[in-house]
């Protein structure tokens, strides 16, 4: 079974290194590791060098996540992996709870995407009030559209099999610009996913993707795609 | 419509067609789109000569000046032309991602294999 655990890094100098050591001394899953860099302009490529660690560099910025998630498919889907997990480089997510969002895809082949969740037993870091509020309210509105359970619908810590990395390499289109709007993909598309608890820790350093900008951006994008999909099956 | 912009637009629609055929020259627009541009321009034109004719269709839609059936023609068509714009920019988008992906892979490809050499 291949496993490769991605761990996105955009001018994470200051965490990219216990982010990578977390996963080196974690024995739970055998896992290669790829740091996929988008185009950083900070010291942490040098450090992911240093460390041995492979690595993909992103020639220019693709101005957030979904870039990363992209090129992470294509990467898992070309060199033949079973499972792809995603970290974020913030050193935020546990390396020793990669198992959780492993270990049902290993145990029950009907799964095909699981997420960490940090809603479901809301221990850790729960994030910012206003972030806090904003994926409530799109997690409802999700389940209500699919019928099927989200918790935390922007969660960076997610698993794929071979079934969601084929389809995901070769049908990932501009509608998906986020993680939520891939789950809304990944639901049309048939693809079975779960939610499992895990605990987050609070960003040690660096600057977070979520700022006044996205905050305003992302509920306008999400009601935009729930609307897509909503007219996909009328 | 007065002289004026009788002459106001067709020296636009002559400066236009000038920059148009200059661009052909050049080939710095795509066939499509100077065609489309071909046809504005002669929209414009065609203004000025059959003034007559678009008054016609205007009293006949029972608009009362012919110039808001020009005006309106043209904002519609440049609503459309930046719709299309838009689409035409999400599909460059998701080409220059996916070229992004292939090149980062390639470019991790190569390295390993000269790191494999120089071993």
């Amino acid at each position: 079974m291949k496993i490769l655990t991605v761990i996105s890094n955009y001018n994470e100098e200051e965490s990219i290194f216990a982010t990578i050591q977390d996963i080196l001394k974690n024995k739970s899953i055998e896992t290669d590791i790829l740091v996929i860099d988008n185009s950083s302009t900070d010291g942490s490529v040098q450090i992911v060098k240093e460390l041995g660690i492979d690595y993909l560099i992103h020639p220019v910025n693709t101005g957030g996540s979904s870039g990363v998630i992209k090129t992470a498919f294509a990467y898992a889907y070309y060199h033949d992996y079973d499972i792809y997990c995603h970290m974020d480089g913030d050193n935020q997510h546990l390396a020793s709870e990669l198992i959780k969002i492993v270990g049902p895809l290993l145990k029950d082949k009907c799964i095909d995407i699981v997420t960490g969740s940090r809603y479901i037993n809301k221990e850790g870091f729960q994030s910012t009030f206003i972030r806090r509020v904003t994926i409530f309210f799109f997690s409802k509105m999700i389940s209500l559209i699919t019928k099927s359970k989200f918790t935390d619908i922007t969660s960076g810590f997610i698993a794929y099999n071979k079934k969601a990395i084929k389809f995901f390499a070769t049908n990932f289109k501009h509608e998906i610009e986020s993680i939520t709007q891939l789950s809304l993909v990944a639901y049309d598309a048939g693809l079975k996913r779960l939610d499992v608890p895990v605990l987050m820790k609070r960003r040690s350093g660096g600057v977070s993707e979520f700022n006044i900008q996205n905050a305003i951006k992302f509920p306008i994008y999400n009601f935009i795609s729930f609307i897509g999909t909503i007219i996909k099956r009328v | 419509m007065s002289l004026n912009i009788k002459l106001l637009v067709l020296v636009f629609g002559v400066l236009f067609f000038f920059v148009l055929l200059f661009s052909l020259r050049n080939k710095s627009m795509k066939p499509f789109y100077s065609a489309l541009w071909m046809a504005i321009t002669l929209f414009m034109l065609s203004l000025v000569v059959f003034e007559k004719a678009y008054k016609s269709i205007a009293t006949l839609l029972g608009i009362e000046d012919a110039s808001f059936l020009v005006i309106v023609s043209l904002i519609s068509f440049l609503l459309l032309y930046v719709l299309h714009l838009s689409v035409k920019i999400s599909e460059m988008s998701d080409r220059i991602q996916e070229l992004i992906s292939f090149v980062s892979i390639l470019e991790n490809k190569l390295r390993k294999s000269s790191e494999i050499k120089k071993k």
